[in-house]
């Protein structure tokens, strides 16, 4: 059991405390889910309980911590039998493995087991974590997502009893974040303690036995996930809450909401039949524009040097004005689609025309800002000294005056919820506010053609609904979107046309509706109901479900 | 097909690359640095590290430019006529000279070992022979940096080429783009450097006590016949040298 007792901590050169006055205990046996909006301090509070806030942070610290009436901070995490997995889990790469065989023996070989004790470990592992194919790779030549399970599957090698996990689900696609969440629950049955961060309400309120809400530092409410879900409280801290209580909440219905579809759809299931007359229409259906390609890729067939063809033939054309999601399981060829839409790569068979233009002999700095480009864990690639200054880069290299670039970083800084953050370092902020600034200096010059890998991995719901609403919002101007996601509530919401990859072919080319069947991918809770509803494409988000159901209320 | 270079016992080739090192401080110049340099070459490129020859031109033929025209063109008297016309300093292409083999045998030995380390077999290894744990992470992060700072700087590259910044075309251009690129490697560094030590943390390389080698590489007859022949070989070199 860790058991926090009013635990103040601040790091650093902060003005204010990331946590204060915490006092929880984890219990063997529970799933804690933490979540709050960005900031709140859930990721801080499973740094101080993995005692590695402050030994290694630094910063001031007060209250105490303790593993079974042990201070966690005397010695390592994983030698106490705690697994702690950061939000960025490549950072926990060791550097020193040569394979993912290897990196998994890491932890075990530093607890000094016996090494017929190690291979058994490993072997476990790798096929726990369903990676077998993954196991004679580089470690860092691995996808985000890929990582991630890696890094699990690391953790577990060494058998803790204690897990501190921060977002593990935010990389995964959906079949790994189900197995990942059924792997928790088991542990957990066997008397394993598990704390999670997390902003995913739909996924967390089938594992999670425990709901701990913070605000500001603070720990605003702590009970049952399914009742404090369904409340009103929860709405007033920033978190947020299943996507079946969020739109019961639109559509005036009264706590306690249901906060599975189910338990909305079965609120609402009398008047089904008049509400299907009511609202079958094809207004808004997604119909691919047949207007100019801004991206082209013919034959594609790519393979990086002395390494099995990653891509194997693609053939795809983005128009203007398209949302599109690109979509596959991890290490599917996604994100070297991407850097190849950017020329970054180049096709070692085929070609690949942006905006017209074929990037053979092209590099990124030919496209730029006319295509945006965000990266895979993109605050690796923040470099400079503020947020504002960070956001100035790309208007600077376009050459835009003072005042051109001064009024498109205000309104992007507040479109995205930075505006209070415009002169901090980039490096003093969260990582998901990061992710936000990286976003932010992309969006800043309103690219024709925006490239996103993994926009939303690691927000809160706020701010994964304001990216969601400013893809919307390029699309209505004609602007066009390609992104890698895992997130299904951001594609129902945001995106129109998936684009399946599968082994480095596209596999399907459709609606993202379709995509988002339930079984290879989530199906948010919006789709869902529209399909209880029969709702047509174009009347299944969020907000136009809602109002069915408000107006289905009212009757 | 695996090298030889690679194959080998990390200590073997740690030991040999050491051994020509020190060979080429000891061994008398220019004469037997030039033949100690060829011999680098000869080995390295027959045992597949070939690619460290490379590397080594490229780091020390400016370097031999800059000796030549330092020690060579502008030394002191006596001079003698240069083939190409004008005159040069007799003292000073031998001081070149010297100067230039030793370096070229001391970066090409270090660059060659550099290019086929493997740091996993080396861990390994280190633990098998019971090295303190801290003391081989060292070694493994120093030899490693280099390739760390690479990857960190193609990361931080290609973001600011996305975000338009020019960074190919003539001489001018990539001066310009170079602060955009340094600071921010350096500033990047920094802050990696924090997040490393989570990770070593949260990973269990800093707990005390005994390791289990998971895949500790093998240490043959070989092996150990060739680290012994290159240490005598030092030693040898170092007793001829003090008896002349």
């Amino acid at each position: 059991m860790i058991a926090l007792q009013n635990v103040t901590f601040r790091y650093p050169a902060h003005d204010r405390d990331a946590i204060t006055d915490i006092s929880l205990e984890f219990r063997p046996g529970e799933v804690a889910w933490l979540t709050g909006a960005l900031g709140s301090g859930t990721s801080t509070t499973l740094l101080v309980a993995a005692g590695l806030a402050p030994r290694l942070t630094g910063g001031s610290f007060s209250g105490s911590v303790a593993l079974d009436k042990r201070d966690p901070a005397l010695a390592s995490p994983l030698a106490q039998g705690i697994a702690y997995l950061g939000a960025s889990p490549v950072l926990q790469l060791s550097g020193i493995a040569r394979t993912v065989r290897d990196e998994i023996a890491i932890g075990p070989m530093n607890v000094g087991w016996p090494r017929e004790r190690i291979v058994e470990a490993v072997d476990e592992a790798i096929d726990r974590f369903d990676i077998s194919h993954l196991a004679p790779r580089a470690p860092l030549q691995l996808s985000g997502g890929e990582t991630q399970r890696v890094m699990l599957a690391a953790l577990s090698a060494t058998r803790p009893h204690t897990w501190l996990l921060d977002e593990p689900f935010a990389a995964l696609d959906h079949l790994a974040r189900a197995a990942m969440a059924e792997l928790l629950a088991s542990l957990a049955q066997q008397g394993e303690t598990i704390v999670v961060t997390s902003d995913d309400a739909d996924l967390m309120l089938g594992l999670a036995t425990r709901l701990i809400v913070f605000e500001g530092g603070r720990v605003a409410l702590d009970g049952s996930p399914a009742a404090l879900l369904a409340g009103d409280e929860i709405g007033r801290t920033g978190a947020g809450t299943t996507g079946a209580a969020t739109m019961a909440r639109q559509a005036g219905i009264a706590a306690p909401r249901p906060v599975t579809t189910r338990e909305l759809v079965a609120t609402i299931a009398s008047p089904l039949a008049d509400a299907a007359v009511l609202h079958k229409t094809t207004d808004g259906v997604a119909v691919t524009p047949h207007l100019d390609a801004v991206l082209q890729l013919d034959g594609v067939i790519f393979r990086y040097p002395k390494g099995p063809s990653v891509l194997k033939g693609i053939t795809l054309i983005v128009r203007q004005g398209e949302s599109v999601g690109l979509f596959g399981s991890n290490g599917a060829g996604k994100s070297t689609l991407l850097r190849l839409a950017m020329a970054l790569e180049h096709p070692s068979t085929g070609s690949v025309y942006t905006l017209g233009s074929s990037t053979e002999r092209r590099g990124p700095e030919d496209f730029a800002p006319e295509v945006g480009f965000l990266f895979q864990q993109p605050e690796r690639q923040l470099s400079a000294a503020s947020v504002r200054a960070e956001c100035r880069l790309a208007p600077s290299y376009a050459g835009w005056d003072e005042e051109r670039s001064a009024s498109a970083i205000d309104e992007v800084l507040h479109q995205l919820g930075l505006a209070d953050v415009a002169g901090d370092h980039p490096s003093d902020l969260p990582l998901p506010r990061r992710r936000l600034v990286a976003l932010a200096a992309v969006l800043v010059t309103s690219p024709r053609l925006l490239l996103l890998d993994e926009p939303t991995a690691g927000l809160d719901d706020a701010s994964r609904e304001k990216v969601a609403r400013l893809v919307r919002e390029r699309t209505a101007q004609g602007l066009t979107t390609l992104a890698i996601t895992h997130d299904a509530v951001f594609a129902h919401e945001a995106l129109d046309r998936a684009v399946v990859l599968d082994s480095g072919r596209v596999v399907f080319d459709g609606a993202v509706r379709d995509v988002l069947d339930g079984k290879q991918q989530q199906r948010p809770a919006a789709l869902e109901i529209a399909l209880a509803l029969q709702l047509q494409v174009g009347n299944d988000r969020r907000d136009n479900v809602a109002r069915v159901i408000a107006e289905i209320q009212a009757r | 097909m695996t090298s030889l270079a690679r194959t080998a016992h990390p200590f073997t080739t740690g030991t040999v690359a050491l051994a020509f090192t020190a060979l080429a401080i000891v061994v008398p110049a220019p004469a037997g640095t030039i033949v100690l340099y060829a011999i680098i070459c000869l080995v390295a490129i027959l045992t597949g590290a070939g690619r460290g020859v490379i590397l080594g031109l490229v780091v020390v033929a400016p370097l031999w430019f800059l000796l030549f025209l330092m020690h060579g063109v502008l030394g002191d008297s006596p001079r003698v006529p240069a083939p190409w016309g004008g005159t040069l300093s007799h003292a000073g292409v031998a001081l070149a000279a010297v100067q230039g083999s030793r370096l070229a045998a001391i970066v090409t030995a270090s660059l060659a070992f550099a290019s086929v380390f493997d740091p996993n077999r080396f861990m390994q290894a280190a633990i098998a022979h019971r090295w303190r744990f801290d003391l081989a992470y060292v070694v493994v992060a120093t030899l490693d940096a280099a390739e760390q700072l690479t990857v960190h700087a193609r990361r931080l590259r290609e973001a600011q080429r996305t975000r338009g910044l020019r960074v190919r075309g003539s001489l001018a251009v990539r001066i310009r783009a170079v602060p955009a690129l340094i600071l921010p490697l350096i500033l990047a560094s920094l802050t990696d450097a924090d997040d490393r030590t989570l990770a070593l943390e949260s990973r269990g390389m800093t707990i005390k006590g005994p390791r289990t080698a998971f895949d500790p590489p093998p240490d043959t007859r070989l092996d150990r016949a060739i680290r012994w022949g290159a240490l005598l070989s030092v030693v040898a070199a170092m007793v001829w040298r003090v008896a002349r």
